[in-house]
């Protein structure tokens, strides 16, 4: 048992997760005060789960496990929202002026089209751009590696043509 | 897309602004105050059932109310208890639910506290129209007792409006929570 209990050691996990913490909950949730609001949820349970943590698993797949359930707790209280509601305004906001205002676009696009996928293949490719492999994912997932394959084929194929449509 | 083009997303989605990370201890402490404010509700709630039902029993007492206007208190007593009781009873559930550590890694979790509301608004919709079906009888009883007048009519049928927009609104909540629980047994 290597649980977690100390309040140094846990705020320095939470530094390290935050910025995967803020990533995952962006593809969660498109408006950035909803979305700030549940990466503070996604950290608050990383917090309060890490004493239950116990050697089943390593550490990261632990973590990520927990922040994805929180992003499902999420969409189950915010039922009244579609999950696939897509905030246009995201899109038509100005780019700024800088020279890193292309890739600033092309973020938002890929935050959009991430928002747009099914919750199901939403979880694989969120996963998946954080570079974690098959076995990983099955694992945070609690889904089998063929399935992780089937979803994150679908995934890219559906993300290939929502990035597609935005250009 | 292929694993080239695949790179080039992850390291774009990975390049994303970071935001400020929060104080942890400013963050646990308003999840304490939100916990503090669910249980609260929970005890007006129910202070506020004893007052009215304590009320409307001695008022009719004290008054000495025809059979009919008895009956209907009774009744509208015994509707609210049994569904405070039902409700608070799914409500304690998903509450020791969203205690429990198991929330932030079990899906099993969050498919019961998404059965479990669905109950809740399966609920009201059911007590809702038996609550007009009561009413409206009470109502035919009163004329038929006392008869017409029009001013009681109007009353009534802001009433049953009132009542319907809320069984429509239950409607709409109860789709939107199955929905949710079919995505998450996908």
């Amino acid at each position: 048992m290597v649980s977690i209990t100390k309040d140094t050691e846990k705020e320095a996990l939470i530094a390290k997760f935050w910025p995967q913490i803020s990533r995952a909950a962006a593809g969660y949730e498109n408006r950035p005060a909803l979305s700030d609001e549940l990466a503070q949820e996604m950290a608050l349970s990383v917090w309060r789960s890490l004493e239950g943590f116990n050697d089943q698993c390593s550490l990261n797949t632990y973590i990520y496990r927990v922040i994805h359930n929180t992003g499902i707790d999420h969409i189950r209280r915010h039922s009244k929202i579609s999950e696939d509601e897509l905030d246009e305004a995201m899109l038509c906001e100005s780019p700024t002026p800088e020279k890193s205002a292309l890739q600033a676009q092309r973020q938002k696009q890929l935050i959009v089209a991430v928002n747009q996928l099914p919750l199901s293949l939403r979880q694989v490719m969120l996963l998946k751009l954080e570079d974690l492999n098959n076995i990983e994912m099955s694992e945070v997932l609690g889904i089998s590696e063929a399935n992780v394959g089937v979803r994150l084929h679908r995934a890219k194929e559906q993300l290939s043509k929502l990035l597609a449509g935005m250009n | 897309m292929d694993n080239n083009e695949f790179e080039q997303l992850s390291s774009l989605w990975q390049s994303t602004d970071k935001k400020p990370m929060p104080q942890m201890d400013k963050v646990l402490k308003r999840h304490k105050r939100q916990g503090v404010i669910l249980r609260l509700n929970l005890c007006i709630e129910m202070l506020a059932l004893i007052v009215l039902t304590y009320l409307l029993i001695t008022s009719a007492l004290n008054n000495g109310l025809e059979f009919i206007k008895l009956t209907w208190i009774s009744f509208v007593t015994v509707w609210a208890v049994i569904i405070f009781i039902l409700a608070s009873r799914s409500r304690l559930d998903s509450l020791k639910q969203l205690k429990s550590q198991e929330i932030s890694t079990s899906i099993e979790i969050h498919k019961k506290l998404i059965k479990n509301e669905i109950y809740r608004w399966n609920l009201n919709i059911k007590a809702t129209w038996a609550f007009i079906l009561i009413f409206m009888v009470f109502n035919i009883a009163l004329i038929y007792q006392n008869g017409f007048e029009l001013n009681n009519l109007l009353t009534e049928a802001v009433l049953m409006a009132g009542l319907f927009i809320s069984i429509f609104f239950f409607v709409i909540k109860n789709k939107k929570a199955k929905e949710i629980l079919h995505t998450l047994e996908q």
